[in-house]
């Protein structure tokens, strides 16, 4: 395991956005994390790469064997940027437009590895080639306005692999671009990850860029797990009221004709409010199955995730109201 | 002029179409600048759903903001109820504004911080009282409670709620759809999909919906345009267009969005551009879509194939080699 999050808790003054959740990651394998605003996908990954500073983060972190949580704050950076990197949705935001984009990928890998200019230099050349940016030598002069959304989010994953990190936290790397150039990063990504048998967590809301990347996914809801299983199962047997009303709900490119204009299985109401999250299970005022026999136990406590489902230990679901046994949908 | 537009040999059916477009044009700059949209034709039937997709900068805003008059076009024609209303005057548009009404992709910033829901579905011409707004706002899933409250007080969904009862307030024939469910969370997406459904079908509604996000306009369009550079390359039934897509960039586009099924990613063949969306400043030569295209050929790069009828229907492709 390159990465072991145990009961992972991130607080703001205002209200806690992660509330205990639990996953490990080995390298090459993709993780898929999924969940709509407010689930606490994003602050869990900043988490992990030590970014929040007004947080209370408790819990534990384990990072190839070291543990990060109440680790110096020099040693979380030493590793940060060298061997767990992080892409975001906006690359424009995230380039200084001052600098050409040869020097800020060269900047990152002459701190981490200590290397002349004329190498960072020419390293930052060659990751510019690895992620197919055509004309590389002359690109690596230019500014990130000089560069589309789809080349910019390419300059972000030379710079995110320059140093060969461990770990690649991608948070929604696509959402922001054209579906023809998504599916050309999505590419890249799984080429990279095959190439160096990196570790990725990606985060995303998108249901079919999960099914495209994952290995494994991990749903979450107001900031605690839901559903965790092989990326397969999630797909094949939900086992969670949220995940397969997400699923019933998200719009196909097949769907049956007898659906066309036709209602869609909406999930009732709005992701939860993390000032003001329902007692219990955070759900359950969106549950189906709470709809149908409400039990006590959804509203007074909150459910732990637990093995349920037909991949046995590897498939958890925090559910009061399913059957451990493990029926099929 | 308008008699002969409607009929021409695209609105021959039954219909009368609500809306036509023909030959749409704008250039942004002067004569020499950016070729936004480059010469547009489709109809919207009454009660009838259009579908407009593609990439950014294809135009397909640009499109829907001419329609609603928010931008004079620099060429073409735009007929609404048989009436010519490519350059009427403020004045002149005003009882048009009721008719055809506008929904946006981002519904927070879209209502007016400053005024309440009731204020902001009233509408500046103040077309209904407070019981009036109260109805609509229960028709679109909110309720009394509501009217009194300020748009920052609502999550995305509900501000789109309200967004959509603003432009039911007049009545309007047609509603203009710019990606109202793209900036939403996937389960308010598939409420708002609902409510826009459930309207359409209560109140008779044509909506052109524009969005970049094909899984959508394929549930909610019985009919889709596919634009590409100012241009559509291809138009017909949802059946034809997503079942048998006879341009290459269509195929490219459907093959390109993932599915939500991990077994399905795994064995469908994906075509996988390569480069990025040509800028409308420098539109290539011949077909826009030669250079990203695997079976582009001589004849390609230095002529535009015009959209002809191709394949059974109404379904026109323009492209030299339809699949």
């Amino acid at each position: 395991m390159i990465l072991q999050v145990r009961d992972l808790r991130v607080s703001f003054p205002a209200g806690t956005a992660v509330d205990g959740i639990s996953f490990g990651l080995e390298r090459g394998r993709t993780l898929g994390v999924v969940g709509e605003s407010g689930s606490g996908k994003s602050v869990s990954s900043l988490a992990i790469m030590g970014l929040h500073r007004e947080a209370a983060v408790s819990g534990s972190i384990v990072f190839d064997g070291e543990e990060l949580v109440g680790a110096p704050a020099s040693r979380v950076r030493e590793l940060r940027g060298r061997r767990m990197a992080m892409i975001f949705q906006d690359p424009l935001s995230s380039l200084h437009p001052f600098y050409t984009v040869g020097e800020q990928i060269a900047e990152a890998y002459r701190l981490h590895l200590r290397t002349s200019r004329r190498v960072a230099r020419e390293r930052a050349v060659e990751m510019l080639a690895e992620v197919g940016i055509p004309e590389p030598r002359r690109r690596a002069d230019e500014y990130p306005h000089h560069f589309s959304g789809g080349m910019r989010q390419r300059v972000m994953i030379a710079m995110a692999l320059s140093c060969e990190p461990d770990l690649l936290i991608a948070d929604e790397p696509t959402t922001a671009l054209d579906v023809t150039v998504q599916a050309q990063i999505l590419e890249l990504i799984r080429k990279i990850q095959e190439d160096r048998a990196v570790a990725v967590m990606m985060i995303t809301h998108d249901l079919g860029v999960v099914a495209r990347v994952a290995d494994e996914v991990l749903v979450m809801y107001g900031g605690r797990t839901a559903e965790h299983a092989p990326a397969r199962e999630i797909f094949r047997s939900p086992r969670h009221p949220y995940t397969r009303g997400l699923l019933a709900s998200v719009l196909r490119l097949t769907a049956g004709e007898e659906e066309d204009g036709g209602r869609l299985p909406a999930i009732p109401g709005n992701p939860p409010s993390l000032l003001a999250p329902p007692s219990g299970c955070r759900f359950h005022p969106r549950c189906a199955r709470y709809a149908a026999a409400p039990d006590d136990a959804c509203v007074t406590e909150a459910p732990e995730p637990r093995p349920a489902g037909p991949g046995g230990a590897t498939h958890r679901t925090a559910c009061h109201l399913i059957d451990i046994s493990g029926g099929r949908r | 002029m308008t008699e002969q537009l409607l009929t021409g040999p695209d609105t021959a059916n039954r219909t009368t179409p609500l809306l036509a477009v023909r030959d749409l044009r704008m250039t942004f700059g002067g004569r020499t600048g950016v070729k936004a949209v480059d010469g547009v034709t489709f109809d919207v039937r009454p009660g009838e759903t259009l579908g407009l997709v593609g990439e950014s900068g294809c135009g397909k805003t640009t499109t829907g903001r001419m329609i609603v008059r928010l931008l004079e076009p620099t060429g073409g024609t735009v007929t609404f109820d048989g009436r010519d209303i490519t350059h009427l005057g403020p004045r002149a548009l005003r009882p048009l504004r009721r008719d055809i009404q506008m929904i946006f992709q981002d519904p927070s910033a879209s209502l007016n911080p400053r005024q309440t829901v009731e204020r902001i579905v009233s509408g500046p011409l103040r077309l209904l009282d407070r019981r009036g707004v109260i109805e609509l706002l229960e028709r679109v899933g909110l309720g009394a409670e509501h009217a009194d409250r300020y748009p920052h007080e609502f999550s995305g969904g509900q501000a789109q709620r309200i967004g959509i009862a603003r432009a039911l307030a007049s009545r309007p024939k047609l509603i203009v759809c710019d990606e109202p469910v793209s900036a939403l969370d996937v389960s308010i997406q598939a409420q708002i999909v609902n409510l826009l459904v459930d309207l359409q079908r209560e109140l008779g509604l044509a909506y052109l919906f524009i969005a970049h996000d094909l899984s959508v306009v394929r549930h909610m369009c019985a009919r889709v345009a596919v634009m590409y550079l100012g241009r559509v390359v291809e138009i017909g039934s949802r059946e034809s267009v997503y079942t048998a897509p006879a341009h290459p960039y269509t195929r490219a586009l459907l093959s390109a969005v993932p599915v939500p099924d991990p077994e399905v990613e795994l064995t469908r063949e994906r075509i996988v551009l390569l480069g990025d969306p040509p800028s409308p400043a420098a539109p290539p030569p011949g077909c826009s879509f030669h250079p990203r295209c695997a079976l582009a050929r001589d004849i390609c790069r230095t002529e535009a194939p015009p959209l002809e009828i191709h394949g059974p229907g109404e379904r026109k492709v323009a492209c030299h080699f339809p699949g």
